[in-house]
C-alpha cells in the first residue's frame, strides 16, 4: 500500500512474472547443471582420448555460453526488475532482509561470467588440467549462486523461525532449504541432459552422435529419479498450511500438481526412447520435445511453489497485496484508502464505486489479478455476483477460500469495491422485485354455520430448486397441510368422527387434489408434487379444502401453502433467474456444481451437463426428506450453512436473504408473518446469524468435515462456539416459549440457542394446553403467523381469520372465543393470556 | 498534493547506512568505468564501421564488446542492489511510473547483447552488413542509457510523481525535466571519451608487448578522449545549469563537499585532457579515474541534496545483524582471490603454449 500500482490490464495477474520467471529459472538451472556437464564431458573426452568429444564440448560450451550468459543472465536482471515493479513492497523486504545474501550471489555471478569466458575462449589454448580447473570454478560458482538464491526463494514459502527471531540465518536456512537445494540441483542436472540432447543430435558422426545422446540420457534419467525422490522430501518438509494449500485448498494448484505428475514419466520415457533412437530425424524432434517438456515441468514446479505461499507473498508475514499480517487490524480500522499512500484526496473523499471502488480494486486486486487477461482474470470471477453477494463474499474472504487474503478495508470500502467489481468492471444482474398484488375472494362463513375448518402448512415457507428444470435438487421437504374440523358449540369439539377432508389445488395443474389423512387430533396431507406458482409468480399456492361429515359438506376454506422457487444462489454463483425474478436456472445450478467440484473434487457438473438431476441429499443426508446420504459426510443443512457461514460475512451477520427469499429485495418476501412484518424481527433473532446458525448445526455433526468449518466460524459467532448448543436441522428449531415463557409477552427478542427438544416441540407439531388445537390452527404457518402481510395479496396470509372473524388476527383474538365457542369465555383454556387484547395490531 | 505523502517509508538496515553508501559508491564507480567503455566502444565501433568499414579498430572493438556488456551488466547489479537498500523507496516508485519502459530495458538488452555476439562471431561473414548488428546494438544500448538516465532523474524528482494519477500505465518519462537531456548526453559523451582512452591504452599495452596494433590507435584514442571530453565540458555545464538553483549554496556538509568534488573533477578533467592531447594515455587514465570518482561523488551529493526534503538516512530504522555482512566480505574476498587465481592460471597457461 506504499507504492503505486502499475496498471497492466490484460497483462496483469502475474502474466509477466510467470513468463520472465519460468524462462529465467529454466535457463539459470541449465547454467548450473550445464557447468558440471561441460567439465565431466570434457573429462570423458580426455579419458577416452577423443578429439571428437572434446570438439563437441567446445561446440556445446558455445551454445551454453550464448544461452546462459546472454538470455539467462539478462533475464535474471529481468525477473528482479519485474518483481520490483509488481510487488515492490515484497521486493524491498527481500532486498533488505537478504541484502548480503544477494551481494554474495553477485560475487559468484561475477566469477561465473569470468570463468565461463575463460573456459570457452581458452579451449585448445590451455593445458587440460588448467582448463578443467576453470570449468570446475565455473560450476562451483554457479552452484553457489543456486545455493544462495535457493535460500532466499524458499524463505518466501517457508520463513520458519525467522517469523519469530528475524534472524538472517533462520530465514535463509529455512525449513525447506535443504530439500529444495537437492531438488533444484537434480533439476539442474536433468536440464543439462535435456540441452545436451539438442547439441548431441546435431553431431554429424553417427557413432559419436549415438554415444553422446546415450550419455546425455544418463544425465537425464538418474537425475530425474533423484529429483522425484527429493520432491517427496520437499513435500514432507512443507509445514502443514503450505502443504494443505498446494495439495488440498487451492483449486488452481491441482492442474500444476497433475502436470508435474504427468510430465515426470513422460520425461523418463522420452529419455529412454531417445537413448534407443537411432535415426537423427527422430532424435532431433525428440530432443526439442523433451526440452519443451522440461520447460513445462519447471513451469509446473514454479507455479506450485508460488501457489503454496498463498495468500501470502512471504508466508505468514506479508499478504500478496503487500499488506503485512500484523498491519491488518490497522487497515480494517482506518481503511485502505486512508492508509494507502498513492491515493488522491479526491479518491479518498469519493464515495462512488467508479472512483473509490476502482482505486480499491487497483490497490487490492491488481497485484494478483488481471482484468480480462490471460492469468488470474478477475472478470469471470466476479461477474456472477450481485453487488450484495460480492460484498458478503469479500467480507468472508480468506476463510474457506484461504488462498485469498482477508479483505483489509472497512465495511464501507467493502461495499465500494463490490460496487465497482459488479457494476463498473462487470455488469451484475441485479433485479428488482416486480409484484402485482392480487385480490382474493374470502370463503363464506355464516354465524349459523356449525363447523369451522382451520388449516395451515406446518413447514412454512418451503423452497424448491425445481429439479426437473434446474437439474439440481436441494429442495426442502414438500409442503404439508394440517387441518382441524371444529364443531361449534359452547363446548366445541375437534372432530374426526366420520369426517373426510379433501383438498384441491387452485390453478395449474388443474384438478390436483386428494384427501387428508387422519392423524392424532388432526388431518394432514403432504403435497409432494406441488409446483410453485408461475405466471404470475407467487411464493405460495392456494388450496381449497372441504370437510364432510358422514358424506355431507359442512365446511369449506382456503389455505395458503408457502412454496417458492426463490433460492437466490445466483447472488454469488451467477446465472440468470429462471423466470420472472425467481427460480434456479440451469446455469446457476451448473455454477454451483462447478464450485462444488472445484472444492470437493467431484464431477457433478459433468453429470449435470449430461442431463442427470444431481440430488444433494443422495450424499448429504436430509432428515426432512428422510434421505440418509453418506454418513461420513455433513448433513445437507450442515454443509450448506457451515460452508457459507464460513465464507460469507465478517461476523455473525443476518445475511440469510442472500440465499433465502426473505428480504424486501426478493420476489417472494416469504417471511411475511407477524414477526417479520409487524414486529420487524429478522431471521437471526431466532436462528442466530449465519455463523452462529452454521455452528449450531455443525456441532451436532459427526462428520470429520465439521471440525475445520467450525474452526473457521470460531470467533465470529454470537456466543463462543463451545457455548452454542448443537441442534439437528429440521428436528430442533428455536423454541417459541423461549421468548414467550408461559405464553407471556416477550421480554427479549432472541430465540437463538434455545432449541426445541426434538420434533415434538416444533411449532408445526405443537398443540396448545389441553392438547386440543394445533398452534398453527389459530396462528397460521411458521414464518407466516397471523396477521401475515404479503406484498402479493392483502388477504392471502390471513384467509381464515378474515373468513371466520373478519379481522386478520389469530383465531379467537380480542376475546373472539365465540368463533368456536359461540359465546364469550372467561377461562384461558388454550394458553394463558389469550383473553387479552391482541397486542400487535396492524 | 503533499509529495511527502507519496514517499514510502524506508525498510530497515542491517548495518549502518554508511557501509551501504560506501558499497554503492564503490561498486557504481566500477560499473561506470566498464559501462563507459562498453557504450563508448559500441558507438566508436559503429562509427568506424560506417566511416571506414574495414577498420581494424572496428574489428578489435567487435571482438571485445560481448565481454564488456557482460561485465557492465554484472557490475551494474551491485550498485543497483545497494541503491535499493538505501533508496528503494524512491527508485521503486520511479521505476513503476515508467514501468513499461523500464522493463523493456531487459528485452532491449538481450537483443543488443545477441546483436553484439552476432557482430563478433559473424564479423567476417557479414562483410558489408556488419553495420546492421552494430547499429542494433548501439541503438539498444543508447535506449537503455536514456531510460536509465530518465529513471534516475525521475527518482530524484518526486515533484513529478503525481503525474502517475493521470497516467498509471507505466509510460512516464518526464521529458519536460530540463535535467534529462544534458544528463543523458553527458553520459554518452563521457562513455565515448572513456572508450577512446581505453582504445589508446589497449594500443599502448599491445605496443609495449610487441604485438601488432592498428595504426594511430594510441594517438587516435587519445584525441577521441580529449575532444569528447572537451565537448562534454559544455554539456556538463548545461547539466549543471539545469539543476535547481541554489544546489551549491546548500547549507551543511553535502553542499560544500559537492562543490569541492565538482571543482576537483573539473581540475582533473582538465589535466586528463591535457595529457590526452599530449598522447600520454596512462597519465590521462589516472586523471580520468580521479574525475570519474569525483563525479560519482558529485552525483551522490547532488542526489542527497535533491532528496533532502524527503530522505534522511538517520531516520532509516536499524536492525543490527553483522554476521551476514561479514559473510559477504568473506565471499567478496574469496571472489577477489578467485579472479586473481584465474587470471594467473590463464596467463601462466597461455604463456606456456597450447595443449
Amino acid at each position: 500500500m506504499n507504492y503505486p500500482t502499475w496498471l497492466l490490464d490484460i497483462y496483469g495477474g502475474g502474466t509477466i512474472i510467470a513468463l520472465v520467471a519460468v524462462a529465467h529459472v529454466y535457463i539459470s538451472h541449465l547454467a548450473v547443471g550445464g557447468g558440471l556437464f561441460l567439465v565431466l564431458t570434457e573429462m570423458k573426452g580426455l579419458r577416452q582420448g577423443s578429439r571428437e568429444i572434446l570438439s563437441y564440448v567446445k561446440v556445446h560450451s558455445k551454445f551454453f555460453l550464448l544461452l546462459t550468459m546472454v538470455f539467462g543472465g539478462m533475464s535474471g536482471v529481468g525477473i528482479w526488475f519485474t518483481i520490483a515493479l509488481i510487488h515492490p513492497t515484497a521486493t524491498s523486504s527481500l532486498i533488505h532482509i537478504f541484502v548480503f545474501g544477494w551481494a554474495a550471489e553477485w560475487v559468484f555471478f561475477f566469477c561465473e561470467i569470468l570463468s565461463l569466458f575463460l573456459y570457452y575462449y581458452t579451449f585448445d589454448r590451455l593445458d587440460s588440467g588448467k582448463h578443467l580447473t576453470l570449468g570446475w570454478i565455473y560450476f562451483g560458482c554457479a552452484w553457489m549462486s543456486l545455493f544462495l538464491i535457493n535460500g532466499i526463494i524458499d524463505f518466501m514459502l517457508t520463513p520458519g523461525a525467522w517469523l519469530e527471531n528475524r534472524n538472517f540465518w533462520s530465514g535463509f536456512f529455512n525449513p525447506t532449504f535443504w530439500p529444495a537445494l537437492f531438488f533444484r540441483t537434480f533439476f539442474a542436472l536433468m536440464i543439462a541432459g535435456l540441452f545436451g540432447f539438442i547439441t548431441s543430435a546435431n553431431i554429424k558422426n553417427k557413432a559419436l552422435r549415438e554415444e553422446m545422446v546415450r550419455y546425455c540420457a544418463l544425465w537425464l534419467l538418474p537425475a530425474l529419479l533423484l529429483l522425484v525422490a527429493s520432491g517427496f522430501w520437499y513435500k514432507v518438509a512443507l509445514p502443514p498450511p503450505q502443504a494443505e494449500m498446494i495439495f488440498a485448498t487451492s483449486p488452481e494448484m491441482a492442474r500444476y500438481v497433475r502436470g508435474f505428475i504427468i510430465i515426470s514419466p513422460l520425461l523418463f520415457a522420452g529419455g529412454l526412447l531417445i537413448a534407443m533412437a537411432r535415426p537423427s530425424f527422430l532424435i532431433r524432434p525428440l530432443a526439442w520435445l523433451l526440452v519443451i517438456l522440461g520447460f513445462g515441468y519447471m513451469g509446473c514446479f514454479e507455479m506450485i511453489r508460488e501457489g503454496g505461499r498463498r495468500p501470502f507473498i512471504i508466508h505468514d508475514y506479508m499478504y500478496s497485496n503487500g499488506i503485512l499480517k500484523e498491519e491488518l487490524g490497522e487497515f480494517r480500522e482506518e481503511g485502505v484508502l486512508e492508509k494507502a499512500r498513492w491515493v488522491t484526496d479526491e479518491e479518498r473523499a469519493a464515495k462512488s464505486p467508479e472512483v473509490a471502488g476502482r482505486k480499491l480494486s487497483t490497490l487490492l486486486c491488481l497485484p494478483c489479478h488481471s482484468q480480462g487477461g490471460f492469468l488470474n482474470d478477475i472478470k469471470p470471477l466476479v461477474q456472477s455476483f450481485t453487488r450484495e453477494g460480492m460484498a458478503s463474499y469479500l467480507a468472508g474472504l480468506g476463510r474457506v477460500n484461504s488462498y485469498m487474503p482477508p479483505f483489509p478495508g472497512t465495511p464501507q470500502e467493502r461495499d465500494l469495491l463490490s460496487g465497482y467489481l459488479t457494476t463498473v468492471l462487470t455488469q451484475s444482474r441485479e433485479s428488482q422485485p416486480q409484484i402485482s398484488p392480487e385480490e382474493l375472494a374470502i370463503p363464506r362463513f355464516a354465524p349459523e354455520d356449525k363447523y369451522l375448518l382451520v388449516a395451515a402448512s406446518d413447514r412454512g415457507a418451503i423452497l424448491t430448486s425445481e429439479p426437473q428444470l434446474s437439474g439440481l435438487d436441494f429442495s426442502f421437504a414438500p409442503p404439508r397441510i394440517k387441518a382441524q374440523l371444529i364443531q361449534r358449540a359452547e363446548s366445541p369439539t375437534v372432530t374426526s368422527d366420520r369426517v373426510e377432508i379433501s383438498y384441491r389445488v387452485i390453478g395449474k395443474p388443474e384438478g390436483e387434489g386428494g384427501r387428508l389423512k387422519a392423524a392424532a387430533g388432526y388431518f394432514q396431507a403432504e403435497l409432494a408434487d406441488l409446483t410453485p406458482a408461475a405466471k404470475p409468480f407467487r411464493p405460495y399456492r392456494l388450496i381449497n379444502l372441504e370437510a364432510k361429515v358422514a358424506g355431507k359438506l359442512v365446511a369449506k376454506t382456503k389455505v395458503r401453502v408457502g412454496l417458492s422457487n426463490g433460492f437466490a444462489c445466483r447472488n454469488c454463483h451467477g446465472g440468470p433467474w429462471r423466470s420472472e425474478g425467481s427460480g434456479l436456472s440451469r446455469q446457476t445450478a451448473e455454477n454451483i456444481l462447478t464450485a462444488h467440484d472445484k472444492r470437493s473434487h467431484t464431477k457433478l457438473a459433468r453429470e449435470h451437463e449430461q442431463g442427470k438431476i444431481v440430488v444433494c441429499s443422495s450424499c448429504h443426508s436430509d432428515s426432512s426428506r428422510g434421505a440418509k446420504g453418506d454418513a461420513s459426510l455433513l448433513t445437507l443443512s450442515g454443509a450448506v450453512h457451515g460452508f457459507h457461514g464460513a465464507i460469507l460475512g465478517t461476523g455473525d451477520e443476518n445475511n440469510c436473504h442472500l440465499c433465502h427469499p426473505v428480504g424486501s429485495d426478493s420476489q417472494s418476501q416469504s417471511f411475511d408473518g407477524l414477526h417479520g412484518t409487524t414486529i420487524g424481527l429478522n431471521c437471526s433473532d431466532c436462528h442466530g446469524g449465519l455463523a452462529s446458525h452454521g455452528a449450531a448445526i455443525l456441532k451436532a455433526e459427526s462428520s470429520p468435515g465439521a471440525k475445520p468449518l467450525l474452526a473457521k466460524l470460531a470467533g465470529r459467532t454470537a456466543l463462543p462456539v463451545e457455548e452454542i448448543r448443537s441442534r439437528r436441522p429440521w428436528e430442533m428449531e428455536p423454541d417459541c416459549l423461549s421468548c414467550h415463557p408461559g405464553f407471556a409477552p416477550p421480554e427479549k427478542f432472541s430465540g437463538f440457542n434455545q432449541w426445541t427438544n426434538g420434533k415434538q416441540g416444533l411449532f408445526g407439531q405443537r398443540m396448545g394446553e389441553g392438547a386440543v388445537l394445533l398452534c398453527l390452527s389459530c396462528h397460521g404457518s411458521p414464518h407466516g403467523l397471523y396477521p401475515a402481510r404479503s406484498p402479493h395479496s392483502r388477504e392471502v396470509g390471513v384467509i381464515q381469520p378474515l373468513q371466520y372473524q373478519q379481522k386478520p388476527y389469530p383465531m379467537g383474538a380480542d376475546k373472539g372465543c365465540a368463533v368456536c365457542h359461540t359465546k364469550a369465555m372467561a377461562d384461558e383454556l388454550h394458553h394463558p393470556g389469550m383473553l387479552q387484547e391482541f397486542r400487535n395490531r396492524l | 498534493m503533499d509529495i511527502g505523502q507519496l514517499i514510502p517509508p524506508p525498510d530497515f538496515l542491517q548495518v549502518q547506512w554508511g557501509w551501504f553508501q560506501l558499497l554503492q559508491t564503490g561498486t557504481f564507480f566500477c560499473h561506470l568505468l566498464v559501462m563507459n567503455v562498453m557504450l563508448g566502444a559500441a558507438i566508436i565501433s559503429l562509427w568506424y564501421q560506417v566511416a571506414t568499414p574495414d577498420s581494424a579498430v572496428a574489428q578489435l572493438t567487435a571482438q571485445k564488446l560481448p565481454f564488456s556488456i557482460a561485465f557492465a551488466v554484472n557490475l551494474g547489479v551491485a550498485p543497483l542492489l545497494f541503491l535499493q537498500v538505501l533508496s528503494g523507496h524512491f527508485i521503486y516508485v520511479s521505476s513503476i511510473l515508467m514501468a513499461s519502459l523500464w522493463l523493456s530495458v531487459v528485452a532491449v538488452l538481450i537483443i543488443s547483447y545477441y546483436a553484439a555476439y552476432i557482430y563478433q562471431l559473424r564479423y567476417e561473414d557479414l562483410a558489408v552488413l556488419r553495420g546492421i548488428p552494430a547499429g542494433v546494438m548501439v541503438a539498444g544500448l543508447l535506449y537503455i542509457a536514456f531510460i536509465f538516465s530518465a529513471n534516475m532523474a525521475l527518482m530524484e524528482n518526486p515533484n513529478a510523481w503525481p503525474e502517475y494519477f493521470a497516467r498509471p500505465e507505466g509510460w512516464i518519462l518526464n521529458l519536460n525535466d530540463p535535467r534529462l537531456m544534458p544528463r543523458f548526453l553527458h553520459t554518452v559523451l563521457g562513455a565515448v571519451a572513456t572508450a577512446g582512452l581505453a582504445l589508446a591504452l589497449y594500443g599502448d599495452y599491445r605496443q609495449e608487448r610487441g604485438h601488432s596494433c592498428p595504426e594511430h590507435m594510441v594517438a587516435g584514442g587519445c584525441r577521441l578522449f580529449s575532444y569528447a571530453t572537451i565537448a562534454n565540458f559544455g554539456v556538463g555545464f548545461w547539466y549543471l545549469g539545469s539543476l535547481p538553483t541554489g544546489i551549491f549554496r546548500q547549507p551543511g556538509l553535502a553542499g560544500k563537499l559537492m562543490a569541492f568534488c565538482l571543482l576537483l573533477a573539473i581540475a582533473t578533467t582538465a589535466l586528463a585532457v591535457i595529457n590526452g592531447l599530449r598522447e600520454r594515455a596512462r597519465q590521462a587514465l589516472a586523471f580520468l579515474l580521479l574525475t570519474l570518482l569525483a563525479m560519482t561523488l558529485v552525483r551522490e551529493f547532488a542526489r542527497a541534496i535533491l532528496l533532502a526534503p524527503w530522505r534522511d538516512y538517520g531516520e532509516i530504522p536499524l536492525r543490527p545483524e553483522y554476521s551476514p555482512f561479514i559473510f559477504f566480505l568473506l565471499v567478496l574476498g574469496f571472489g577477489v582471490f578467485l579472479v586473481v587465481y584465474m587470471a594467473r592460471l590463464v596467463l601462466s597457461g597461455l604463456s606456456g603454449g597450447q595443449r
